[in-house]
């Protein structure tokens, strides 16, 4: 077969329907884009994780162990046991109370990203979906004990240290601070970007979280004597990688508080430490190596890469919803264009034809028509779907202390592949069959289709008391039921996507303030921050309360008893989360996923973990050993926490605990009244001995990076949903335009041409809306009951139905805009077409 | 009243009409970019009311290119065409538009109608276009049909016609608002020779009922017929024509 004429024939063609080529350039970047970008965050999670773990050299295990239990000899003989590879420590370390001001909602400053975290990115350590989910695997684990996360509160302006000016506060974090003379050691490597490692005194590097203070900023040790300051020279290691700040060893020993335990960091590589039952396995062999009660607890890698793994749970069931719009979306744009432009060409392959083109060179032109501008979209596609999704896995890259992540290699690759084989495939089917046709037929084929279809619709709205303009475009589109059918699925998705957007912009704003540990009261009064003590004196509780009778505003008071000691047990789960309240705890607004809040003694609710790890059910009993003695009680909630296993339960149900005090009071307040102004003339009231400060979410930066990422996952869809409108109409006004020129030239103005156009998808976006509306709240519910499923903390039923009559009516015209918005291109184009050359189309 | 007077009111002016002058085309021509010679060269010419004027030529001498700017389907590149004292090379697209319904009627070679519009909608459409109340469009729209005598017709489809009913409900479309000009170009020229002279009956009937008649035509005898006047154009210029445009 010559060449020559099909690329003459093809290139002709490209020139001589420049609008159409340039149509489906675009089309085709669009939906490279979206395709690449949504199998990039679907694949994305691991890959940073891993990339991490190769950056830093990292150990697989970090024990903190109990320097008076065991000598160096033989913390240093660890080094024998079996399956231990390398040994790095003792590095000694220390709790400590940092406080430093509240930042703006970023994360960690000087490193790129700002992309999106789950609850897990604020510290917490919902279960690691790497891990097995069996509770057999932790019961080996006895030292496997609570972790908290560090604990973020704000106190208000006004407060002792508070700083002044609206918004602004102080944020306390309590901290495990490692001395460690250089960021280099025999096993790790903490990469230091940006900043340097403390070169002198007075300096402090930290990892990488949200709200942390920028480096040059200041941190005060408010725990250590003389409460000094520090600055803050640096960012190291990543989030949850074994350590929550550095020093050197000559300011450790200044700010290690008076009377704390001498506890140490022992790092460790092991020969399998693949999985959670093979560290086990590692830390069994060590406890066993060492003194009874040496190793208090441990992190491991699988620890660190939960924190990004389950901030990409929490957004990898949206990511996969709109992934699959995304690529569905551009299937069908891409299909439906590449074949119309074919099909609009039929009568030039009949000229060919007639001319002596073979079938094979006909079929051969019009797929290398529709492929030049196709395969130049594809380019610049993958350029633009990597441009787009960089900034998206910065996020996690940037707590794991990587570069920016990339779209993989293989990505780059397939995806280009795919679109190519799509295209053709779209452009190949209809010019084979016109390849075969006789010439004539081809000719007779490429006029403006008169299928019989839509003559009793355009009748019927002929009766219709509208304007003429108006009533031909409502019965336009059913003339042609298929290309009417492509545009209608362009629409629906574009809804679905705004739909479900506006219902995850709900329910995650909802599952982000539903986060935080400290419970759901709006102002806390306490034990003042960096205080060692945990709980409050007798005469402190009578003076709290006291004050709370008399302070104006008060509705509901929750004595709140977060100390539970470690004597309270439950038999085979060793990392319990136990909270404790006296009197009226109801108010407290604890999402609930199933049963009731507790109402009387002897009932508890527990969390999604806690019911996991266990295999009880709300309604189960459940024993608790207090000391020697059993306290038989029945779980009569779920609720909504992601913070390891949890119970919840009254003061009473407890009974004596030794130990066991308040560590603060939760107040509500009545409606109408400011939290600032009831939390300043409280701790008026109270004084400074007494710490009283707004119980805050701390969220703003993980709830805007997780929101700004279902956002532009939207603004792509939607932009992809109205490129396949404007395909589709243009295509349709195009096939139409002797029609066009016969109204013009009859009297319709420009504008009534416009309204005539832009009404033609009004009756696929009706349809669209109404059934985009149930599927988005399908979807919706779906998605987020995933979430739920995938950071194994179940899903609150207010987080999912979210969704309200009024609020939804306004969504289901977002069907009306989209389609509004992709034929408006179309529509001026009518309007503006010259009439005597549209009259002169055939 | 001379040229200058309709001059002096200005491009957006309108001209006070000559009497009995329905249409003036003061030296007007059209050039297309890229083509080589102006497809009209300074055409002057008045048709009264009342008139049926036939425009012959050759292919490409410009006869549809002048009915084209008398419809204000285009403008002219210069000089100025009035009708009922209206400047149409000053119109908007939206005016062209409204000057089209209101005193234009077009009758196309191949008839042009909306395949997906029944007959009687074909018809109705610039009433419904120029806003005229509907029960006022549909009496004029099923008297119309009934005179050309395709009243039987009205809820069939186009494709169903012959070519010569199909002409017929064109002709009872562009008649639909009473136009001042009806603008027939090649009326009869897909049509088998029956036919074609059953059409140039109709519009010859029309002429002698008042309406003034503007028809394209390379044929001798349908002009010899239908027209009372003949203008012959070549290569976009006036050759003949039995009455001049007044200022020559």
């Amino acid at each position: 077969m010559s060449g020559g004429p099909v690329v003459k024939a093809a290139s002709a063609g490209v020139r001589r329907r420049l609008a159409q080529a340039l149509m489906t350039f675009a089309v085709v970047i669009a939906a490279t884009a979206a395709a690449l970008t949504g199998i990039t965050l679907l694949t994305s999670s691991n890959e940073a994780a891993q990339n991490s773990n190769t950056v830093h050299h990292g150990a697989d295990v970090s024990v903190t162990v109990n320097e008076s239990r065991a000598t160096s000899a033989e913390l240093a003989a660890t080094r024998s046991v079996p399956g231990v590879t390398q040994v790095a420590g003792p590095y000694p370390e220390a709790t400590m109370t940092l406080r430093f001001s509240a930042q703006p909602s970023s994360p960690a400053h000087g490193r790129p990203g700002g992309g999106p975290v789950g609850p897990a990115g604020l510290g917490g350590r919902p279960r690691s979906p790497a891990a097995p989910a069996d509770s057999k695997s932790r019961q080996g684990n006895p030292a496997h004990g609570p972790r908290r996360p560090p604990r973020l509160v704000t106190s208000p302006p006004g407060q002792p240290g508070g700083a002044s000016g609206p918004g602004s506060g102080q944020v306390y974090s309590v901290r495990t601070i490692i001395d460690r003379a250089s960021p280099g050691g025999p096993l790790d490597d903490l990469y230091v970007y940006p900043g340097h490692w403390p070169a002198g005194p007075g300096q402090i590097v930290l990892p990488p979280y949200e709200g942390a203070p920028p480096v040059g900023g200041k941190v005060t040790v408010v725990s250590a004597p003389g409460k000094p300051q520090l600055t803050v020279v640096g960012y190291a290691g990543a989030a949850g990688r074994f350590g929550d700040g550095w020093v050197l060893p000559s300011e450790f020993t200044a700010l290690r508080p008076a009377g704390t335990p001498a506890r140490a960091q022992m790092l460790y590589t092991f020969a399998h430490a693949g999985n959670l039952r093979q560290i086990s396995a590692d830390i069994a062999a060590l406890k066993a190596a060492l003194p009874a009660g040496t190793v208090a607890s441990y992190d491991s890698w699988l620890d660190a890469m939960g924190q990004t793994s389950a901030g990409s749970s929490f957004s990898t069931p949206f990511v996969l919803a709109f992934a699959m719009l995304g690529l569905l979306l551009a299937v069908l744009i891409v299909v439906s264009l590449v074949s119309g432009a074919v099909v609009a060409g039929f009568r030039r392959i009949g000229v060919l034809k007639g001319i002596g083109f073979t079938p094979l060179q006909v079929s051969a032109a019009y797929v290398a028509q529709a492929g030049i501008p196709a395969a130049a979209g594809i380019v610049a596609g993958v350029a633009a779907g990597n441009l787009w999704v960089t900034p998206m896995l910065s996020g996690p890259a940037q707590l794991l202390g990587v570069s920016a992540q990339h779209a993989p290699a293989w990505i780059d690759l397939a995806v280009p592949a795919g679109m190519a084989l799509l295209v053709g495939l779209a452009a190949s089917v209809p010019a084979l069959h016109a390849g075969r046709l006789p010439a004539i037929q081809a000719i007779a084929a490429g006029q403006a289709p008169r299928t019989g279809h839509g003559y009793a619709a355009h009748r019927l709205a002929a009766k219709l008391a509208l304007p003429r303009p108006v009533t031909i475009g409502l019965a336009a589109p059913f003339a042609r039921p298929a290309r009417t059918a492509a545009t209608l699925a362009a629409i629906l998705f574009g809804a679905i996507a705004v739909i479900m957007a506006a219902g995850l912009n709900t329910s995650i704003s909802k599952i982000y303030t539903y986060y935080p540990a400290q419970g759901l009261g709006q102002i806390a009064a306490g034990v003042p921050k960096g205080s060692p003590r945990l709980a409050l004196t007798g005469a402190q509780s009578r003076q709290i309360q006291a004050a709370l009778r008399a302070q104006p505003g008060t509705a509901h008071v929750a004595a709140d008893y977060d100390n539970v000691p470690g004597s309270v047990r439950i038999a085979g789960v060793t990392a319990l989360n136990l909270q404790a309240y006296g009197g009226n705890s109801s108010w407290l607004g604890w999402p609930m996923i199933a049963g009731t809040w507790y109402t009387a003694r002897d009932q508890v609710d527990a969390n999604t973990e806690f019911l996991n790890e266990t295999g009880l059910h709300v309604g189960d009993p459940l024993t608790i050993d207090v000391g020697r003695r059993r306290v038989i009680t029945r779980i009569v909630g779920q609720v909504y926490d992601p913070n390891g296993p949890s119970l919840w339960t009254s003061r009473q149900t407890l009974g004596t605990v030794p130990g066991l005090g308040v560590t603060d009071y939760r107040i509500g307040l009545e409606p109408g009244f400011s939290p600032q102004r009831y939390t300043a003339a409280l701790s008026r009231r109270l004084g400074p001995g007494i710490g009283v400060h707004i119980a805050s979410e701390g969220t703003g930066a993980a709830t805007a990076g997780t929101l700004a990422l279902v956002r532009a996952l939207t603004e792509l869809i939607v932009a992809l949903a109205a490129l396949g409108v404007l395909s589709s109409v243009l295509i349709a006004t195009r096939e139409r335009v002797h029609d066009l020129g016969i109204f013009k030239s009859l009297g319709m103005t420009p504008r009534q041409t416009l309204i005539m156009v832009i009404c033609q998808v009004i009756p696929p976006a009706v349809a669209a809306a109404l059934i985009a509306v149930p599927a988005a709240i399908y979807l919706h519910a779906v998605t987020v009951r995933e979430i739920g499923t995938l950071t194994d903390s179940g899903m609150a039923a207010g987080a999912i139905s979210v969704y309200q009559p009024p609020e939804l009516i306004l969504l289901a015209l977002s069907s009306l805009a989209i389609a509004a918005i992709g034929a408006l291109l179309p529509a001026s184009w009518a309007a503006a077409a010259k009439t005597t050359t549209a009259l002169r189309a055939e | 009243m001379s040229d200058q007077v309709c001059a002096a009111a200005g491009r957006s002016g309108r001209c006070p009409p000559q009497a009995d002058v329905l249409l003036s085309v003061r030296e007007v021509s059209k050039r297309y970019p890229g083509l080589g010679g102006p497809a009209l060269d300074a055409v002057s010419l008045d048709i009264r009311r009342g008139e049926a004027v036939a425009v012959m030529g050759p292919s490409g001498s410009g006869k549809s290119t002048l009915l084209n700017l008398i419809a204000g389907l285009d403008r002219p590149t210069a000089g100025m065409i009035t009708v009922a004292g209206e400047r149409l090379e000053a119109l908007s697209e939206t005016r062209a538009a409204i000057y089209r319904r209101r005193s234009v009627g077009m009758i196309f070679q191949f008839f042009n109608l909306l395949d997906d519009l029944t007959v009687a909608d074909n018809v109705l459409l610039p009433a419904q276009l120029a806003g005229v109340r509907r029960s006022q469009a549909r009496a004029r729209a099923a008297g119309l049909l009934a005179r050309l005598g395709i009243a039987q017709y009205a809820n069939s489809y186009p494709g169903r016609l012959s070519g010569g009913e199909r002409q017929r409900v064109a002709i009872a479309r562009a008649l639909v608002n009473s136009p001042a000009l009806l603008l027939a170009d090649e009326p009869t020229g897909a049509l088998d020779t029956a036919n074609g002279e059953a059409i140039g009956q109709m519009l010859r009937d029309l002429n002698a009922g008042g309406q003034t008649l503007i028809l394209v035509t390379h044929s001798p005898d349908l002009a010899a017929r239908d027209a009372s006047r003949i203008i012959r154009l070549t290569d976009g210029r006036v050759v003949a024509d039995p009455r001049p445009g007044a200022g020559r």
